[in-house]
């Protein structure tokens, strides 16, 4: 036999092991996700589903640095045995999607691989996830997600918190261990940047958790949050609009009982602007629309393409204000494309859209606006992207339907365009006064300023503080002491602070991912005892943080 | 036995079949690039780069081609989205569907998102239902050709290869960018950007490139 001969042969053996190999191997789990809490991590995933000999999974451990160990093929392992410097964790059937390590080390990371295998003992190339426990104390628990999450996380009244971000996988985790339980998450098709908006449509009666997400694919997409993950509609919002393409960053509004008023869920209505190209080609992003749709989307009741100008892009979710004897009242920022700024639109009984006011000439908005009450009149600020802060009188127009509200104050800090604003709620003075403290960030800092009795900015108040890449804040009131006014906001150094809203000076801070920036803040206090602020990072992990 | 035997034979098809194909790829002796790895066939990837401009609307054989700042740093607050185009070699890229997987990297290592899309060679369109990217059928994104595109300033060491304009097509991506999280959060800096196909599971090619955002 020649030489080349040999050869040939040598590589047709070879490749026919690989073929073997190729032919015995299952597929790698899916949608693999790391619970973290006090000394113990929880890894939960979705099993192959359509290799018939697929058999289980294999999981392997190593503190402090990524498993570079692999299963031998033809191996069985035992818990606790060690493959290289790493150990096996859980040795799971194939009826099984998840792993409890306990008794680990708080303050040490913990990073895992899952291998699948078949009959055969053939591993699969394995996945990786990594996990952080801390005590209880400092970080509750933190879930791991596949890429980052940034947007405010949603919640079910006392019993679960519910995220979504660039991985576009709707997430459900206990609030008590942030592990998913039963919750297989859910694909939605696209990246989702605005809250999930969640909630029960049937209060009072058999509860009707839902999820509605609006995805920068265009879609804007309603999730029965039962353990079924089931999609109950989608709704294609930018095909709708006729601007194909275009996409949804901001988020949806859900109107309850928009317009008749009955106990019954018929009248909850959806609200979404979007965020269209050119479609006409003047060269101008002026071709979007405010839709209004049935609860369960199947109907488009409505939209709203704006005044002679057209209407601008959306990047920040609305506002809606309830009121019990009028329509109720959405506030939608926009781009100024279409020469509008703020659109305010009451929902009728139709159901349709009634412009109630358009604010003109104050640019670009960026971010949702935040509301409080002085007495009987609610009062919004708004924040534009060249950093001015407006104040106004959220119901009372300058000049009947359809003109500017009336304009009480602004101000500009000088130091780039409002990311977000919040406000606290009302600080009893006696006498029935009250006062409200504002806040806002930009690139670089973070700003608050007094709103006293008569309804205006006391701009002697006026303090900032330097966060880079400050988050939306959260104003929280009554934390720790009674009467404390606190605000939380994320910051591009993995930290996460705690700061006196009526000064600026820092209270206190957790460093939750040294090296990644921290998203927008929730607030969640649904079991009525722990209040913590839930907040994910660029590195995609949702954290628990208790704060009382 | 005679089910074993059937299996065997099956295997040495396959075997065959692989080895044919090894051949086939590399008969014209152009693939140029090398593959993911040396032992790995050649990538039908030839480049991946960001543009501010729709790829579509490229003027085929414009001897300007398009606008070599397009290629970035891009002004984030003026820049409503980019395109993330990823230019294949059609005599590597086979005829069946594949999918092709681009994964943004931020500056800080974190995974800014992957983005699978499902792409049809022969740019026949269609629609498909994958429950695993997706709840509602979605389109197929067709192979294009643009032959401006190949005019463009290649960036050196950003993972391309030389291949002829006439066997080279590309797919895109959008990304938007004002408004979006790179802007409300700052992620300014330079990003990775990598993008692998893969049919059934396997490799069919792979690349990388970076560009940056800046906060202007």
């Amino acid at each position: 036999m020649s030489t080349l001969s040999a050869r040939r042969i040598a590589v047709m053996v070879a490749v026919f092991v690989a073929a073997m190999s190729l032919a015995s191997a299952v597929s790698d789990v899916q949608k693999l996700t790391a619970a973290s809490s006090d000394s113990q991590v929880v890894i939960e995933w979705v099993n192959p589903t359509i290799e018939a000999d697929f058999q289980g999974a294999l999981v392997l451990v190593r503190a402090g640095a990524p498993v570079g160990d692999v299963p031998s093929t033809g191996a069985a392992y035992l818990v606790g045995e060690a493959i290289g410097a790493s150990t096996v964790s859980c040795n799971a059937s194939s009826l099984v999607s998840s792993c409890t390590v306990s008794g680990l080390d708080n303050g040490t990371s913990y990073h895992f691989k899952v291998f699948t295998h078949d009959s055969a003992l053939s591993y699969s190339s394995g996945i990786a996830v990594a996990g952080l426990p801390r005590a209880a104390s400092d970080v509750k628990w933190s879930f791991s997600t596949e890429a980052s999450a940034l947007n405010p996380t949603g919640a079910v009244s006392g019993r679960s918190v519910v995220a979504i971000g660039n991985d576009g996988l709707l997430h459900r985790m206990s609030e008590a261990n942030g592990s998913r339980g039963n919750w297989v998450p859910p694909v939605v098709g696209g990246a989702v940047q605005s809250r999930p908006m969640v909630g029960d449509l049937n209060p009072g009666g058999a509860a009707d958790d839902t999820a509605f997400a609006s995805a920068q694919n265009g879609f804007l997409y309603r999730y029965s949050l039962a353990d079924d993950a089931a999609l109950d509609a989608a709704a294609n919002v930018v095909s709708d609009a006729g601007c194909a393409g275009g996409i949804l960053q901001s988020g949806p509004v859900i109107v309850v009982d928009a317009f008749d008023g009955n106990s019954n869920n018929n009248d909850n209505v959806v609200i979404q602007a979007t965020r269209c190209g050119d479609v006409n080609g003047d060269g101008t992003l002026n071709d979007n629309k405010i839709m209004l749709y049935s609860h369960d989307l199947s109907t488009l009741y409505a939209s709203y393409a704006g005044g002679a100008g057209g209407l601008g892009i959306s990047n920040a979710t609305p506002y809606v204000l309830y009121r019990d004897t009028a329509n109720n009242v959405v506030y939608v920022p926009v781009h100024d494309g279409g020469g509008t700024s703020l659109l305010v639109l009451e929902v009728d009984s139709t159901p349709s859209f009634q412009v109630f006011s358009t604010i003109s000439g104050i640019g670009d908005i960026d971010a949702s606006p935040a509301m409080f009450r002085k007495g009987s009149d609610p009062l919004m600020v708004l924040g534009n992207t060249t950093g001015s802060i407006y104040l106004y009188l959220a119901l009372v127009q300058s000049a009947g339907p359809g003109t500017p509200l009336v304009q009480r104050d602004s101000l500009n800090a000088g130091d780039g365009g409002v990311k977000a604003v919040a406000a606290s709620t009302a600080i009893g003075l006696g006498g029935n006064l009250y006062d409200h403290w504002v806040v806002w960030s930009t690139d670089t800092k973070v700003h608050g300023v007094l709103v006293p009795p008569n309804g205006a900015f006391e701009i002697s108040t006026l303090w900032h503080a330097d966060i880079a890449s400050a988050s939306a804040p959260l104003v929280l009131r009554n934390v720790r002491t009674s009467g404390d006014v606190l605000m939380y906001v994320g910051g591009a150094n993995g930290m996460l602070y705690e700061l006196n809203a009526t000064n600026g000076a820092v209270s206190r801070s957790w460093s939750l991912a040294p090296g990644t920036t921290v998203g927008d803040p929730t607030f969640d206090y649904n079991d009525g005892i722990h209040q913590g602020i839930v907040v994910g990072t660029t590195a995609g992990t949702i954290h628990w943080v208790p704060i009382n | 036995m005679r089910s074993m035997t059937r299996r065997f034979t099956m295997m040495l098809l396959v075997a065959g079949l692989a080895s044919w194909a090894w051949t086939a790829d590399n008969r014209n002796g152009e693939g140029g690039g090398g593959g993911i790895n040396g032992a790995d066939p050649p990538s039908a990837i030839n480049s991946v780069f960001v543009m501010n401009q729709n790829p579509n609307t490229l003027v085929g054989g414009s001897r300007r081609g398009p606008d070599p700042g397009s290629t970035g740093p891009f002004a984030s607050y003026d820049t409503p989205q980019v395109w993330i185009v990823v230019q294949y070699d059609r005599r590597l890229v086979g005829n069946d569907p594949f999918d092709q997987r681009v994964t943004l990297y931020l500056p800080d290592g974190s995974v800014y998102q992957r983005m699978i899309t499902p792409i049809d060679p022969f740019g026949l369109g269609g629609n498909v239902d994958r429950s695993d990217i997706s709840p509602v059928t979605i389109g197929l994104s067709p192979l294009k050709r643009n032959p401006a595109l190949n005019q463009r300033p290649q960036a050196p060491g950003k993972g391309g290869k030389p291949s002829a304009t006439r066997y080279t097509a590309y797919a895109q991506v959008p990304l938007p960018v004002a408004g979006t999280w790179i802007t409300q959060h700052n992620l300014f800096g330079t990003w990775t950007v990598v993008v692998d196909a893969t049919r059934d599971g396997k490799p069919l090619g792979q690349a990388q490139s970076s560009t940056t955002f800046n906060g202007r």
